[in-house]
């Protein structure tokens, strides 16, 4: 397994367990069932010492319940909220992986993250790149993407 | 007492886990929100924080650059900032705290260690 990749693995676990207080298991399968519903991604570019882009991919499901659980609430959680917790989970791995990865040394920006249904395309060009890691996280399978310039 | 806190950051979720984190620690205070650097100038312009949280990665202007303006206007004595943010880069987070920021967290934040940097910035002003 490549630094970046272990990196990438470690820090997203970190934020899931410590953060969104998830259990997580490695996921045995690649591709997340969602039965027709559509998923959805969290996008994050940074630029410095080298440039690219982290990508969580996931389900409605999985935003939901990160969202309840950071907030630490078991209402119904707005619709504009849960969409907010899962931008700032990119955010978050985002800005711990590349200390994690690159050192504490090194200087990059981040965009603010943006969230988005995932189109197909999406999906396949995350699925392609060799810095994936796919979880469970509370029993909801979600990925996470390094993606390179 | 009843502390006037003032949250940046452009995420909503962030903000409002900023605010149970008082409720937890049975703190009273009024907060305002800004989502970016901008708004929150336009809020201390005229009104007096006890503690702001203020967050680096944001749209239309950073966290750097409200520290900066801060300091160019010589306000920051007069503001206790805690930097709450996913930067891990020590040289930005050494500028950060030279300019004058009082703390620095790094996200994720876990609940003790926030509320433990709370009642040190805002134990000094009781």
């Amino acid at each position: 397994m490549s630094n970046e990749k272990q990196a990438l693995e470690a820090t997203s676990i970190m934020v899931l367990e410590d953060w969104a207080l998830m259990l997580v298991d490695p996921a045995t399968s690649k591709k997340i069932d969602t039965s027709g519903e559509p998923l959805y991604c969290s996008r994050i570019k940074f630029k410095g010492t080298g440039k690219g882009e982290i990508c969580i991919v996931a389900d409605k499901d999985f935003i939901k319940m990160l969202a309840s659980n950071v907030l630490g609430t078991d209402d119904s959680v707005q619709e504009e909220t849960i969409f907010d917790a899962f931008a700032e989970m990119a955010n978050v791995v985002a800005g711990n992986f590349l200390t994690e990865a690159y050192g504490a040394d090194k200087l990059f920006d981040l965009t603010p993250p943006v969230t988005a249904e995932a189109a197909d395309d999406i999906v396949e060009t995350c699925s392609k790149t060799d810095s994936s890691i796919y979880l469970n996280a509370d029993s909801c399978p979600v990925s996470i993407h390094l993606l390179k310039d | 007492m009843k502390y006037n806190v003032l949250i940046v950051d452009d995420s909503k979720v962030i903000r409002q886990s900023l605010k149970r984190t008082f409720s937890l620690a049975a703190l009273e205070a009024d907060f305002q929100e800004a989502e970016n650097g901008k708004t929150a100038l336009d809020f201390i312009d005229g009104n007096k924080f006890d503690i702001m949280f203020l967050d680096i990665n944001m749209p239309v202007m950073t966290g750097v650059e409200v520290v900066d303006n801060l300091v160019s206007t010589g306000k920051i004595p007069n503001i206790p900032i805690v930097i709450v943010s996913t930067e891990g880069n020590e040289e930005r987070v050494s500028y950060l705290l030279d300019k004058g920021a009082k703390a620095y967290l790094r996200k994720p934040v876990s609940p003790e260690k926030l509320v433990a940097t709370i009642n040190d910035i805002l134990g000094e002003k009781k």
